[in-house]
């Protein structure tokens, strides 16, 4: 693997308020809103737009097979290069690094990266979420994403001695972050004592240690390097990028035989890896000045930050409760409040690649940390086993 | 430099409706193939994309279950769900892009375990399109009627297109009930649907000059994909735009003209569809492509035939399997191939193929 045949970074982010419902906009109007939203942003026209990728996870939730395609004309795709994109709970980062490709090539000067959902038009999400294990075994065991990660958090325990207190600390933090983020959809005061008195969902894992369901849409527009000068803009430079599939079977990342473990985010860490030698960084703690980690339950973060070389898998419950990772740490770990305080599905790891981007570019606002010069952004999916890592910087690499 | 992408390995499966068999054993036979017909292993890709549909494969998130016998355990793996065509082409994308060097595509349907038409439904918006139910083959026949008319179309040449597309020789019998679906479209003017994988190994330039491959490669020269407005009654009446605007700027980009194209691959689910394919593409005027695939001498899908049984999705990098396998052992040079997605062919993709690198992309 070489360097990309042409540069490309993210000069445009839009995003739409992340909620429960909202019903006053059909689905096409709202990933409208972000795609607006993102061309304003990179004071582009939609005519300047040249392609379009869209970022749709499974469709079962808001219930309509197609629903990137009746978005097209919403989305400024009409009578242009279009496709749809979806591995999972990843389908934000794949479509980004879709996106990339597309400007990467040589072929096009833009592309905008899109989606939405509305992940509560299904009374139960967790009933879909069953639909993705095998219909002839697993499903009858009541696997969903809840379940699948208490499997995994259980092992992380057990490896590394993480406990429910370590899980509990990035709950406050990210409930913390996210009240100076004004669309993430759960923020506020929690307790460390509140978090660990909450319900089970499936042990170890209680109701704040669960993402929401959320709706929401977002977008980048990704333009090349001619255009980034021509605009004379600043931009957030896709500098690496890595992507990791692994077995759908929990079983075969634990056994004795396995080539990963389920607990060690194994797959981050080898996209991550990747995406590290494309943009030249050896050091990631000193080099890396923000992280937005796709983390739907906390136990996950622990794991991520371990994945991404900012921590051992030993030490990360430590230095989360030590507030390593917080606002004001030594490397900021979702800053926006993260996927534990918005979670629509089909947009969420693009969300984290908004959230990195806006850091690089200096528009976080109330969340923004200081002197970004190198963010990372990652995505997981199916049974965690789909990883994608995107590092993005404020000078092309 | 930068790179340019070829065909170097493929394999599809055939006419096939496979009961004894799960989807995952197909996807893994074909995608084995496809590296044994380029001569390398599976350690020798460094990523791979899938094309498919989890409502076709009755499994939300299919990929889950299917990316591993695709080939890619602890590779770089995407899936897109507009067609198999669309595959090719972000597989193409990567190369091109310079971040890869050998890329597997894969595609399929199981349709034979599944109701399509419950996943057209599926496929409309809930708040006016449901209603009317205007799913395929009714959004086909809308548009097949309105061509009709607008051209003083005699309705018995779609027949005389299916009929010459079903009897072609070694295409297989299917029963063909001359029964109206949705006028003027009938059952009989219907491909056959199948069962089917197509699995494609891509390779960059810089890759040739590193290793050895099985065959000569069939280089992509040129590609274009384009969708339409989601509403048939947007889309003009005046054939498919979309396609145009694909096969046009494929062929700029592979700069070539349609007359040095030697194959033509069009997606033919329908001899409607086909029609409509000939025309878009510039092979006949508008109103006249019925009687230029019946007249005009050329063998049109003559390496492709999906009339002798059509795998919905996947169908146009089938085509792209089958034309790549004859090429190697023709005279052909160039090869335009089509793919198409959505209801009512909202959009299509075309692939240019070429035995030669210069030129092109």
């Amino acid at each position: 693997m070489g360097a990309p045949t042409q540069k490309a970074a993210i000069i445009g982010v839009g995003e739409t308020d992340y909620q429960t419902r909202i019903p006053e906009q059909t689905y096409a109007e709202l990933a409208q809103e972000a795609a607006r939203k993102a061309i304003e942003d990179a004071h582009l026209s939609p005519g300047d737009i040249e392609a379009v990728v869209y970022s749709m996870a499974p469709t079962e939730f808001m219930g309509v097979t197609d629903a990137d395609k009746w978005a097209i004309d919403a989305v400024f795709g009409r009578s242009k290069p279009f496709m749809r994109v979806h591995t999972g709970g990843a389908t934000g980062g794949s479509a980004a690094q879709a996106g990339y490709m597309h400007v990467a090539s040589g072929l096009y000067e833009t592309c905008l990266v899109v989606g939405a959902d509305k992940v509560s038009e299904t009374p139960d999400a967790q009933f879909i979420l069953n639909l993705i294990w095998d219909p002839f075994f697993e499903r009858d065991f009541a696997l969903n994403t809840i379940t699948m990660a208490a499997l995994q958090t259980v092992r992380h325990m057990a490896k590394y001695g993480t406990t429910e207190k370590d899980m509990a600390h990035v709950v406050v933090s990210s409930w913390k972050n996210a009240q100076r983020n004004p669309r993430a959809h759960l923020k506020g005061v929690l307790t460390i004592d509140a978090v660990l008195e909450s319900p089970y969902f499936a042990w170890p894992l209680k109701r704040y240690d669960c993402c929401p369901r959320s709706s929401g849409a977002a977008a980048v527009v990704i333009a090349s390097e001619r255009v980034v000068r021509q605009k004379a803009t600043r931009a957030a430079w896709i500098s690496g990028v890595g992507g990791v599939a692994n077995t759908v079977y929990m079983g075969d990342r634990m056994g004795g035989a396995r080539d990963t473990d389920l607990c060690d985010w194994t797959e981050l860490e080898l996209a991550a890896r990747e995406a590290y030698r494309q943009a030249k960084i050896t050091d990631p703690v000193k080099e890396l000045d923000v992280a937005e980690i796709y983390a739907p339950f906390s136990s996950n973060q622990l794991m991520g930050v371990a994945a991404l070389g900012l921590s051992s898998h030993h030490q990360a419950g430590a230095l989360t409760q030590e507030g390593f990772f917080d606002l004001g740490g030594e490397v900021p770990v979702n800053p926006s409040g993260g996927t534990l305080c918005a979670n629509p599905i089909a947009v969420t790891a693009l969300v984290r690649v908004c959230d990195a981007a806006l850091q690089v570019l200096g528009k976080a606002g109330g969340y923004q940390v200081p002197n970004v010069h190198a963010a990372v952004a990652t995505g997981v999916g199916g049974s965690f086993q789909f990883q994608t890592c995107m590092v993005l910087t404020d000078e092309p690499r | 430099m930068a790179p340019s992408a070829a065909i170097v390995g493929t394999a599809c499966t055939t006419w096939l409706t496979c009961q004894d068999k799960r989807l995952e054993e197909m996807i893994f036979e074909t995608a084995q193939a496809a590296l044994q017909d380029a001569g390398i292993g599976r350690d020798d890709i460094d990523n791979v994309v899938l094309a498919a549909s989890d409502e076709l494969d009755g499994r939300s998130i299919s990929s889950m279950l299917t990316a591993m016998p695709a080939g890619a355990l602890l590779k770089d793996e995407v899936k897109v769900t507009d067609s198999g065509l669309h595959g090719l082409i972000l597989g193409t994308l990567r190369i091109l892009s310079g971040l890869y060097d050998i890329g597997m595509v894969v595609s399929w349907s199981k349709v034979s375990e599944c109701r399509p038409s419950q996943v057209w439904r599926g496929a409309l918006e809930p708040f006016f399109s449901r209603d009317v139910g205007a799913i395929d083959p009714l959004l086909s026949a809308a548009h097949a009627a309105r061509y009709v008319a607008d051209y003083g179309i005699d309705v018995s040449l779609l027949d005389a297109v299916a009929n010459r597309m079903r009897n072609r020789p070694g295409t297989p019998d299917f029963d063909a009930a001359p029964t109206y679906l949705a006028y003027p479209l009938k059952a009989s003017h219907f491909a056959p649907t199948v069962d089917g994988v197509a699995a494609v190994v891509i390779a960059s330039s810089q890759a040739f000059a590193q290793r050895r491959f099985a065959h000569q490669p069939m280089w992509i020269r040129g590609m274009g994909w384009d969708t339409d407005a989601y509403y048939l009654g947007q889309r003009g009446w005046d054939g498919w735009k979309s396609l145009r605007i694909a096969s046009r700027l494929a062929l700029e980009r592979a700069g070539i003209s349609l007359s040095s194209v030697d194959v033509v691959g069009l997606e033919d689910i329908s001899s409607f569809e086909l029609i409509m394919g000939v025309e878009a593409i510039g092979l006949a005027d508008q109103g006249h492509g019925a009687e230029w695939i019946l007249d005009s001498g050329y063998s049109i899908n003559s390496l492709a035939n999906g009339f002798g049984g059509y795998p919905p999705f996947c169908a146009g990098l089938w085509r792209i399997s089958r034309i790549t396998q004859a090429m190697r052992s023709s005279g052909a040079q160039h090869a335009l191939v089509q793919g198409r997605t959505g209801q009512g062919a909202q959009g299509h993709a075309v692939v240019v193929l070429s035995q030669k690198s210069e030129g092109g992309m």
